[in-house]
């Protein structure tokens, strides 16, 4: 019931969004080609779509960490009037009016009565089904592949300069930093901050998860940058310093061309195709009805 | 209009002191999806941010220079330092019935609304209403 609901604009005030609209599962569940994620009627919001994978081990949700519990995170969308403008009352009044849904909480509560708290964990339980972890890295880590020459060399790269944040198996301490962004003055998001109104937390984001990358772009809380290499290049020289920066990033991370090439070639073993394309994640299609389909046949 | 919250189920009992929580504690703020009371249909808990709202008055008021003259005060946030949840300890001597009220009219009158008519998040400004809020909680006999 959680992945009907994850897939369906029932959640949003005029039916059109849905939660996929902007955690689509061939990007991992995140928003592509777009910066800021737009919502009901083409209006846009302040962030990127984070991708959604994993989420059984992180503590908070959303990219300055407003949100403490899985359960809860769906109110945020539900409410904002730039995602689906709905509450939570309409969206049991809408499910209520439903055979279909009624049917539905019945057989998985066992009763008819649909409720916030059984629309929200059924919607948790759904997301905490998305596990990545069938990439070629995690082939190698089991004994099944190895890496090539340029992807080890990268490994190696990796651990050097990004592991202390982007921490391995999973790829992200969970932890808020700054990166060296510079302020964005056509948005001025400054992140944890919003939610702490400690000095010290200005600009702070959640250090996203390296699995999947390919599928994510663009990258950054503002979508700011498109590719890969865009965020490496930030990295080797972009920093900007005076931004609370994160003292993991006290030192420059000084890459040749040729480092730069054998990093990617190690973040690409990330991506997750099985993931991506596991249809138990995907729009759940109705099952087909073979005798009918016999009968047109036989007509 | 007088909101009243009667508890007859303790009545003959002789009590010299008189403990509770005003707010809802933070386990309860980290617990995800919760229903009854805490059911978040009923309006108090934040969806953009976590957490329980302890407190709520909307209205207007000539005084507020605001769109329609209106007021928000959404009092919550169990995250330290703007924490909202208070523990409220009462020394008495006492075995008839006693009441506590909270004075509206006064925590309108103490608080300005000219001045501060939308607190809606954890903040120094929502501490400080909340203190206003203990300020006008009396007892009666």
């Amino acid at each position: 019931m959680g992945r009907k609901l994850f897939y369906d604009p029932i959640l949003s005030a005029d039916q059109s969004i849905s939660c996929a609209s902007c955690h689509s599962p061939f990007n991992a569940f995140a928003h592509t080609d777009h910066s800021l994620s737009h919502g009901i009627q083409d209006q846009i919001g302040q962030r990127n779509a984070p991708a959604l994978f994993n989420l059984a081990w992180h503590e908070s949700f959303m990219w300055d960490g407003a949100i403490n519990h899985l359960d809860v995170q769906a109110l945020a969308p539900i409410s904002h009037s730039k995602e689906m403008a709905s509450s939570i009352q309409d969206v049991i009044t809408r499910l209520n009016s439903s055979s279909e849904y009624r049917e539905l909480f019945f057989k998985t509560y066992h009763d008819s009565l649909i409720s916030s708290e059984r629309i929200l964990k059924s919607l948790a339980q759904f997301q905490l089904t998305l596990i990545s972890a069938n990439s070629r890295y995690d082939s190698v880590r089991q004994g099944k592949v190895e890496f090539n020459l340029q992807e080890r060399n990268g490994y190696h790269l990796f651990i050097k300069h990004c592991n202390s944040c982007h921490t391995e198996p999973l790829f992200t301490n969970h932890q808020f930093k700054s990166n060296g962004l510079s302020v964005d003055t056509t948005l001025n998001d400054y992140g944890r901050w919003n939610i702490t109104k400690m000095p010290s937390d200005s600009l702070l984001f959640k250090v996203p998860s390296l699995r999947n990358l390919s599928y994510t772009y663009p990258y950054m809380h503002d979508g700011r940058f498109n590719k890969i290499s865009q965020v490496i290049d930030h990295y080797s020289n972009g920093i900007d310093r005076s931004v609370n920066l994160s003292k993991e990033l006290n030192n420059p991370i000084l890459l040749s061309s040729n480092e730069k090439v054998d990093l990617i070639s190690f973040l690409l073993t990330l991506n997750d195709k099985a993931f991506v394309f596991n249809p138990k994640h995907q729009f759940p299609k109705k099952s087909i009805n073979f005798s009918q389909v016999f009968k047109i046949k036989i007509i | 209009m007088t909101q009243l919250i009667l508890l007859d189920s303790i009545s003959n009992v002789h009590y010299n002191r008189i403990e509770f929580n005003l707010g809802t504690d933070s386990l309860d703020n980290v617990s995800g999806a919760m229903s009854g009371d805490l059911d978040p249909i009923h309006g108090m808990y934040w969806t953009w941010q976590s957490g329980y709202i302890n407190f709520k008055l909307e209205g207007s008021s000539k005084v507020c220079p605001s769109r329609n003259h209106e007021f928000n005060f959404h009092i919550g946030g169990y995250l330290y330092p703007f924490t909202s949840m208070q523990r409220l300890v009462f020394e008495v001597n006492q075995s008839s019935d006693l009441s506590f009220n909270l004075d509206l009219s006064k925590l309108i009158s103490i608080h300005h609304l000219q001045n501060e008519f939308n607190i809606m998040s954890p903040s120094e400004k929502s501490l400080l209403f909340l203190k206003r809020i203990v300020d006008c909680i009396n007892l009666s006999k």
